[in-house]
């Protein structure tokens, strides 16, 4: 069978010529630096034109102007605009994003521990919603208007309008203080919390090469309830977006000549209007996982979990400005880096645009 | 013991689901036999709703029926779904009429070809890619080992045309179905593909249901013509006496086609009322 399937891409199937791949990872590169370039530019001008006054926020109302001056010599602020936006530039090649205000350590160091457990949250949050989401909207279109319709779409509507913190506390309040089902809150229970080393941030990852059953097992349930959450919250967009560009797709002429060579329903969705909507799908599960990673702050502070999200909102009730700074980076960076990947494949994918 | 005629069909008719208004189609009875047979008329009389019912393909809102529906042995109007699909491109094909929309712009030439058998024959691999190179041969498509590689969107209006052809006649179908096959093409290239699909009508006795406006390239290829007007058939002849048609309708529809002689000048109006009068 795989013989056959291998044999039968080799001789239908056109691969993209290496050239060809190679210009688009090129021109793909390209634009990522060019957005990257523009982010930093809007980072710094948010430091450099914020009404915060981090010299005075380190010496305080009562200090001479003596004192207030060198602070604002050692935090750089009495150089030119375009000097500093070197030096800013400079400090970040060698991973220096400032010292917190608010704790008086490095942001980087801060970020390092708290973006992994965002970032592990949401992935596999959108890994879930993206398969169930795609798998409704399919089931969804194979029969329009029928009651397994009716049932997802209000399954979908429910996912995205009913506000999740108060999801999270039901849940909480069912799964884990009336069934125990499911974890509680914080990322671990208490008797592993503090006895295990974090060095990647991934709490899976760690509890796994803890070398403790126990911790892993834990790590999951504790898991559990906060990615059903972020997962239910993200699904009824995928599973909507995704139904309404497989029916349009529906219409499309070559389903008739699809159906006139005999095929069935399902095989027609799943062999040519599946992989003709690869643009929309793709696009609207990148939107899916940047609403993750920023919009994950409810679901951390509810489930008691550090992440970026619960981070960048402290940061900005204390006016923390290298740490917002800093957050607001990542977040950035990450933006850039999941809508180029998505850019990158859908052309891929595309035929036409190879 | 008389010839069967390929394709009997007797008081077909086109209704809209809800049933409230008259049909669309119909109802009429007509027969299939070998050689082809041409569909004309105007925009809207309800050419591809018949053809779209032969082939139990009507959009979800329409509904077909037809007293009996007989292919070769068969009676079609009782199929089911899985039945239908069996039949369809197996034995029943079709040629649409644009390649640029009709052909799937992310498969491959090779892959739309082979799918068609793909979904009606169990074969290894490399005995569907000898029936595929040899059906594409058929069809007049050159180098067919590179074009099998090749997307939609890379092939010219004519071997896109051809690539349906070959979809269409790859399981050896009895009848083949060709809604206005050439209207996206030029001139030059609608004589080659006609010709094309008559030779291999012909040569494989293969049924041909032509449907198209374009009277004199249907008066040259079709044995026998049925004429449709607002969704009845209103006349039907031998293909080479359409120009002697007494019929009102089809005599107007003849005067109006447009040809070297009447460049430049206004063609003939054709007046809806005179044919209703004579029509009841």
């Amino acid at each position: 069978m795989t013989m056959a399937t291998q044999r039968l891409s080799t001789l239908f199937f056109r691969h993209a010529a290496p050239a060809t791949l190679l210009r688009i990872a090129a021109t793909s590169v390209l634009s990522l630096a060019l957005t990257l370039a523009g982010l930093l530019a809007v980072t710094f001008a948010m430091s450099a034109l914020s009404p915060i006054d981090p010299a005075l926020q380190q010496v305080g109302d009562h200090a001479s102007a003596a004192t207030y001056a060198q602070a604002r010599h050692a935090l750089d602020l009495d150089a030119p605009l375009p000097e500093r936006f070197v030096h800013y530039l400079d400090r970040l090649c060698h991973g220096d994003l400032g010292v917190s205000t608010a704790t008086g350590q490095p942001v980087l160091g801060e970020l390092r521990e708290v973006f992994p457990a965002t970032f592990e949250l949401s992935t596999i949050a959108l890994l879930l919603s993206a398969m169930a989401g795609v798998g409704l909207a399919l089931l969804s279109a194979r029969w329009p208007g029928s009651w397994i319709d009716s049932v997802i779409r209000i399954i979908s509507l429910l996912g995205s309008s009913v506000p999740i913190f108060w999801l999270g506390l039901v849940a909480l309040a069912l799964f884990y203080a009336h069934w125990h089902w499911a974890g509680g809150p914080g990322r671990l229970d208490d008797a592993y919390e503090y006895t295990i080393d974090m060095p990647s941030g991934l709490v899976l990852v760690d509890s796994w090469h803890s070398g403790m059953p126990g911790a892993f097992a834990s790590a999951v349930k504790h898991m559990l309830l906060p990615v059903l959450l972020l997962a239910s919250y993200v699904l009824g967009s995928i599973a909507r977006l995704t139904r309404t560009a497989l029916l349009g797709e529906l219409h499309q002429e070559y389903v008739t000549l699809a159906r006139a060579k005999g095929a069935g329903s399902s095989w027609i969705l799943l062999h040519h209007v599946l992989p003709n909507c690869a643009g929309p799908m793709l696009t609207v599960i990148a939107l899916a996982y940047t609403n993750l990673l920023q919009g994950a702050v409810l679901t951390e502070t509810v489930f008691a979990r550090p992440g970026l999200g619960r981070y960048l909102t402290n940061a900005l009730f204390y006016g923390d400005v290298p740490a917002i700074l800093g957050a607001t980076l990542v977040l950035g960076i990450a933006f850039i880096l999941i809508n180029g990947t998505t850019d990158m494949l859908v052309r891929l994918l595309d035929p036409r645009q190879r | 013991m008389a010839e069967h005629p390929l394709l009997h069909v007797q008081q077909l008719e086109v209704r809209r689901r809800d049933n409230r208004e008259a049909p669309l189609v119909g109802p009429f009875s007509f027969d299939i036999g070998s050689g082809a047979t041409g569909l004309v008329g105007e925009s809207g009389s309800g050419k591809s709703l018949t053809a779209r019912a032969l082939l139990n393909l009507l959009p979800p809102n329409l509904q077909a029926h037809s007293r009996q529906m007989r292919f070769g042995d068969r009676e079609l109007s009782t199929l089911n779904n899985r039945e239908w699909q069996a039949v369809r491109g197996a034995e029943i094909a079709l040629v649409m009429q644009d390649p640029r929309h009709a052909l799937n712009p992310r498969l491959t030439v090779g892959e739309q070809i082979d799918e068609a058998l793909r979904l009606h024959v169990r074969m290894r691999t490399t005995q569907r890619l000898d029936r595929v190179l040899q059906v594409m041969d058929e069809v007049g498509l050159p180098q067919s080992r590179q074009l099998l590689k090749h997307y939609p969107h890379q092939l010219s209006g004519g071997m896109g045309q051809r690539v349906m052809l070959a979809i269409a006649l790859v399981n050896r179908p009895r009848l083949l179905i060709a809604d206005e096959p050439t209207s996206a093409l030029d001139t030059g290239l609608r004589n080659q593909v006609l010709d094309l699909m008559m030779q291999l009508a012909d040569t494989h006795g293969m049924g041909l249901l032509l449907i198209s406006h374009n009277l004199p390239l249907v008066a040259r290829y079709c044995k026998q013509v049925l004429v449709m007007y607002r969704g009845q058939c209103v006349d039907r002849c031998a293909g080479n006496a359409l120009d002697q048609a007494t019929s009102p309708y089809t005599q107007a529809l003849w005067n109006c086609r447009p040809s070297g002689h009447t460049f430049g000048h206004p063609l003939p109006v054709f007046d809806p009322e005179s044919i209703e009068a004579n029509a009841s």
